[in-house]
């Protein structure tokens, strides 16, 4: 999710999931693995429970890695073959610790058509479906007519997709036009060098306010810039970052206390909690 | 500050602020980056118009703050609409994270 908290329309298999084991049985019938991106092969998505019942009937594990690769290419063949070969394709390349754990992380990248799950954590069968839903699917190859619709489809999608970031960085520069122009020349040069810019309040307090993240990102720092506490206060996540930092700067300057009352204070080890301080003096 | 553009709150149309001229601003934070509402100070029809915006949001929770936007002068926190301030900013309510 985009730093603003914006979503996406996201593309879906048109047609409605189907069972692995009917799919695999019907010879003709041509199964792959895509990745996160659909790339590879359009077509008929497998319910996870058929996918993980076939997995587990199949799967047989020797030894233990912590970093494997599956190549959905190498797994698309026809399915009168029989079902093992999906299983065997898979096994080529995975390595498990055990028949009844694996060491997949729910981390998983995707890069020149691998699909790369990392980590060393050992997982339960059931984490290992949900980390296989985020990356990779089995679908079943689509009619001609249906391919044309779902790629006019996915081709309206990324118009849709490029369109929502044009708005979203236009509200961006907006609401960093808003910003600058509620800041003072000293706070404005601190933005342009390091996007993020200090605030003090009424209290004599030093707040520096980052833009790199919604969470905790206002600082109640020391002299030296040492960060003390932490605070995590914000607007709907769909708004733009720069609108927070405004109204951050604005209801400090306004209203330390009630800042403090909304905001959760993360503090550094030894130090007391500001927010505690200010609530006593209020 | 430079000129500044927005649509009045009585009918849409465009319009475009500068301080010192009479007129009136209400910068209403938002997912679109702020919407500018700019109206006349001197005429009654978009005061009125100006002040049913203040009031519905203010409803709604959002927080207002007088800024005069002379080098980060600090915004001073609104109550009731004031038809005499030129410049207001109108932030949705902040939640703890």
């Amino acid at each position: 999710m985009p730093l603003d908290g914006r979503t996406f329309p996201q593309s879906e298999p048109t047609a409605p999931a189907g069972d692995v084991n009917d799919l695999l049985s019907r010879p003709g019938q041509t199964v792959s693995i895509v990745n996160d991106r659909g790339e590879s092969i359009i077509g008929q998505q497998v319910t996870t429970s058929a996918l993980w019942q076939r997995w587990n009937i199949t799967i047989t594990t020797s030894s233990t890695s912590s970093v494997f690769q599956v190549r959905p290419q190498s797994v698309s063949m026809d399915s009168s073959g029989g079902a093992n070969i999906v299983w065997q394709a898979w096994n080529q390349d995975i390595t498990t610790s055990s028949t009844s754990t694996v060491s997949i992380n729910p981390f998983i990248t995707t890069s020149n058509d691998l699909v790369t799950f990392t980590g060393s954590s050992a997982a339960s069968t059931l984490q290992i479906w949900s980390s296989w839903n985020h990356a990779p699917h089995v679908w079943q190859q689509m009619s001609p007519e249906d391919r044309a619709a779902h790629e006019a489809r996915e081709r309206q999608y990324t118009e849709q997709r490029a369109q929502a970031e044009v708005e979203r960085k236009e509200a961006q520069d907006k609401a960093e036009r808003l910003l600058l122009s509620c800041l003072t020349a000293e706070q404005r040069m601190t933005w342009r060098t390091r996007k993020c810019f200090y605030v003090t309040t009424r209290s004599g307090r030093r707040y520096r306010l980052d833009s790199g993240s919604y969470q905790g990102n206002v600082k109640f720092v020391g002299p030296d810039d040492t960060v003390l506490s932490s605070f995590c206060i914000h607007l709907r996540h769909d708004i733009p970052i720069c609108d927070h930092l405004l109204a951050q700067k604005l209801m400090l300057e306004a209203d330390e206390p009630t800042f403090m009352r909304i905001a959760n204070e993360t503090r550094r080890a030894g130090y007391e909690r500001v927010s505690d301080q200010i609530l006593a003096a209020a | 500050m430079e000129q500044i553009q927005g649509t009045s709150p009585l009918d849409g149309s465009s319009r475009t602020f500068q301080p010192g001229l009479g007129l009136g601003l209400i910068e209403q934070m938002g997912q679109n980056g702020d919407t500018k509402s700019i109206w006349n100070r001197r005429n009654a029809a978009e005061v009125t118009a100006a002040r049913n915006t203040y009031d519905a949001l203010t409803k709604k929770g959002y927080k207002a703050y007088h800024v005069t936007g002379e080098d980060g002068e600090q915004g001073e926190p609104m109550g009731d609409f004031d038809p005499d301030c030129e410049r207001m900013i109108l932030v949705p309510p902040l939640q703890g994270g």
